[in-house]
């Protein structure tokens, strides 16, 4: 008697209600856990985006501060060979081996996406001057360093096969026209008027020691050898879309650079 | 029965709770960890940049305090009553087994840069690497930072210590002379009034002392180096070059009196010298510094127009003073030409009147006393010194009297008289207006040590002249007061307005 009392189970009423209960329950943890899921895919993705951008504005921050080390005032003997100084903080292109400047806007480079950095990048240990580009080609940033030769170009020097390797993947500064407008679309006014946006924007020595002004504006000294400061937009977008929304995730940091060697 | 079956099954049920609830529990905590994990990663990808970013300004804010506290004139000068030789007179460089630090140790910390055996109290290592031996092989002298973190409601910068050394060719790793030959004993200089102003090497002066100024208006170079480490591994070391910028001024003669026609009266007494062997006289010693500069004119005129300016001044020295007036250029046998008169080429911040127009408004710029309308010693600044010379200028007519004796760099925008027993060590430029005069009358043994310019810049209304006008200078009555050139005190009067930075850069720190 006891045996049996002990054995009475559910009745199939109290299963079914249980069975439901049970299943509404974990049907919605599971949808959380799904959408978590998704989350954290997503996340993942934009946090890998950041962490890029931010080691290579970091990066970039260094070698602009660097700038232009050793200036060639380090040098007493004008028969010190040019691979040892630095002649001008920023190397640019066309004109670069006959020393003729070309104006911020004109230039092949220094311009909205590509920079080259001409200082001793361990100064400990090489005493050779190197070129540090920064070049953003087809949505992959690249950096390369190369020693500098005198009387080369440099950027045909930093061109060469084997020097630029790719930094930072999928920035979208210069993307297509439909990647901008999705982008709009999702982050309002991060792409003003829908144009491509400058990773570089470059800040020259005014005249007289007045500051610094934008290198495109009247009366500044505007040429790669007066680029005081450096301010860097990196917009870098997520590998993958969105899983919920299907939108494109994009990072945006900005940095300022400032030159701290002095002018030539 | 019923009522008892039932109480009996749910006391059964009770496991059953208990189960799903850890079931559920188990679920939701892992949907948190990840969250929490997705976070985590975020704060320490963000910790990292900033520990970076942090590092940086921190050794920044080093680099910039030990900028500042080199000059003279900062109220926290790195010379004080416990380290009066902490810094070198200016003009005058450290000798290379010297280094200095400001240490700034957060609180209840211990930094010890000359400590090798500790590795938690900021070793300087880098300064083996730069100068090819150990930083205990050095002579070294310490300060406290302005603003330690241990005292202050508002925590300073997070730098540990900033090192000031001689900059020699070996600790910047730059062949300034192109030589192939890394020079690590001779400290560098820098001459920014040269055609194309660089580094350059010191002369040597023997081990153990600093080496000297390789043209008049070169100064040392020195190295400024900033450790930074900041809670949590942010760490960097930044490095400066810098050197004192003056007014690059250097004299051609003990007195100069550029310009169109001069009128000139020397004393009669005997006890009245105008000198151009570097350190002549006695004059007080700039420690640090010997007098070893080419001897120059005692009287130096410009050749302007029709006028011959030497004959002036030759016609107004007694017969039997012309012995008192010794200088360059100097015989082939070493004899001193006297008497001492010739034409010489000033520097180019002061030829024109434009020139030194824009001169003095420099000085007066980063003057320590500007003094408006006429003054006398009375004006001067009360803690001017021969240990504290100062920059003055006068925007006036200046006259001292009784035994006043100044130190530094006085700027006279008027005519300048004197009498007594008064006397300047440093530099005194009397640039005026209409006739520029300067009229002596003397008595005692003091001296102008230095070198002195008489020059007219203005005509009587106060316009800019084309070229320097006409100017006089009389001297009356007996007693010294003597003109004596002597670079240590032309060097010592400019003390610098600021240290101009010439060269930055990062160190790839290894500890």
């Amino acid at each position: 008697m006891r045996n049996k009392k002990s054995q009475a189970g559910f009745t199939l009423l109290e299963m079914m209600v249980g069975a439901a209960i049970f299943l509404v329950v974990s049907g919605a943890v599971m949808a959380l856990l799904n959408v978590s899921q998704k989350r954290y895919k997503t996340d993942t993705q934009v946090l890998g985006a950041f962490q890029e951008a931010r080691l290579a504005i970091d990066q970039m921050t260094r070698d602009i501060n660097d700038a232009g080390y050793p200036p060639k005032s380090q040098f007493l003997n004008p028969a010190t060979p040019a691979s040892m100084y630095a002649q001008t903080p920023y190397a640019w292109s066309p004109g670069y081996v006959a020393q003729a400047t070309c104006a911020i806007g004109a230039c092949t480079t220094p311009s909205n996406f590509d920079l080259i950095v001409e200082t001793n990048v361990d100064n400990n240990n090489s005493r050779n001057v190197s070129w540090v580009r920064y070049q953003l080609l087809t949505g992959t940033l690249y950096r390369g360093v190369v020693v500098k030769t005198p009387g080369v170009d440099a950027a045909t020097a930093t061109s060469q096969p084997g020097v630029m390797a790719p930094y930072v993947t999928n920035v979208v500064n210069n993307a297509s026209a439909a990647t901008i407008a999705s982008l709009n679309n999702d982050y309002p006014g991060l792409f003003p008027g829908g144009a491509p946006l400058p990773i570089f924007t470059y800040y020259c020595d005014l005249p007289n020691n007045a500051g610094v002004g934008l290198c495109t504006g009247a009366g500044v000294n505007n040429t790669p050898n007066n680029i005081r400061e450096v301010g860097i937009t990196l917009i870098v977008r997520a590998k993958g879309v969105d899983e919920q929304s299907g939108d494109i995730r994009a990072v945006t940091l900005n940095g300022m650079a400032r030159r701290i060697n002095p002018n030539q | 029965m019923l009522k008892a079956k039932s109480r009996k099954s749910r006391k059964q049920e009770k496991g059953v709770a208990l189960l799903i609830s850890i079931f559920v529990l188990l679920i939701i905590s892992a949907v948190g960890l990840a969250m929490v994990f997705a976070t985590a990663t975020e704060s320490s990808l963000a910790g990292n940049y900033k520990l970076s970013t942090t590092a940086r300004y921190a050794a920044m804010a080093g680099l910039e305090e030990a900028r500042g506290r080199m000059l003279p004139k900062s109220p926290n000068y790195l010379n004080d009553a416990a380290t009066p030789n902490f810094m070198p007179a200016t003009g005058i460089a450290l000798a290379t087994n010297q280094v200095r630090y400001i240490l700034n140790p957060a609180p209840g910390e211990v930094v010890a840069p000359t400590n090798l055996a500790s590795s938690t109290t900021y070793p300087d290592n880098e300064y083996a690497a730069e100068y090819g031996q150990a930083v205990t092989a050095a002579v070294s002298q310490t300060k406290t930072s302005v603003s330690p973190l241990n005292n202050g409601t508002i925590p300073g910068p997070t730098y540990k210590w900033v090192r000031i050394t001689p900059a020699t060719e070996a600790s910047l790793n730059i062949d300034v002379d192109n030589d192939t030959n890394y020079d690590n004993t001779v400290s560098l200089f820098y001459d920014a009034a040269a055609a194309t102003p660089s580094l350059m090497l010191g002369v040597p002066a023997g081990a153990g002392n600093p080496a000297t100024a390789p043209t008049p208006t070169a100064k040392p170079v020195f190295e400024v180096t900033a450790l930074a480490v900041v809670p949590g591994g942010g760490e960097k070391l930044l490095q400066y070059a810098v050197t004192a910028t003056t007014f690059n001024l250097n004299f051609p003669a003990a007195l100069s009196l550029p310009g169109s026609n001069v009128a000139f009266n020397g004393a009669n007494s005997n006890q009245w010298f105008a000198d151009g062997v570097d350190g002549s006289g006695n004059p007080p010693p700039v420690p640090g510094c010997v007098p070893n500069q080419p001897t120059v004119s005692a009287v130096g005129v410009t050749n302007a127009g029709a006028v011959n300016n030497i004959n002036n001044v030759l016609g107004g020295i007694a017969a039997n003073r012309m012995d008192h007036y010794v200088g360059a250029p100097i015989a082939a046998n070493g004899q001193l030409t006297s008497p001492s008169v010739s034409n010489v080429t000033l520097n180019n911040t002061m030829q024109t009147p434009a020139e030194l127009n824009q001169l003095v408004q420099t000085i007066e710029q980063n003057a320590d006393l500007v003094v408006t309308g006429n003054a006398t010693e009375s004006n001067m600044p009360s803690q001017m010194s021969v240990n504290n010379p100062m920059v003055v200028v006068v925007d006036g007519n200046f006259s001292m009297t009784g035994n006043y004796t100044g130190y530094g760099l006085l700027v006279v925008t008027g005519n300048f008289a004197y009498s007594g027993t008064t006397g300047w060590k440093g530099i005194v430029l009397v640039v005026g207006d209409g006739t520029t005069t300067f009229l002596g009358s003397g008595g005692g043994n003091n001296e102008f040590d230095g070198a002195m310019l008489v020059a007219t810049i203005k005509d009587a209304n106060g316009n800019l002249l084309p070229a320097l006008g006409p100017s006089s200078f009389q001297i009356s009555g007996g007693g010294g007061n003597g003109v004596y050139y002597n670079s240590c005190w032309i060097n010592n009067a400019q003390t610098p307005p600021t240290y101009k930075m010439l060269s930055f850069r990062e160190i790839q720190y290894n500890d």
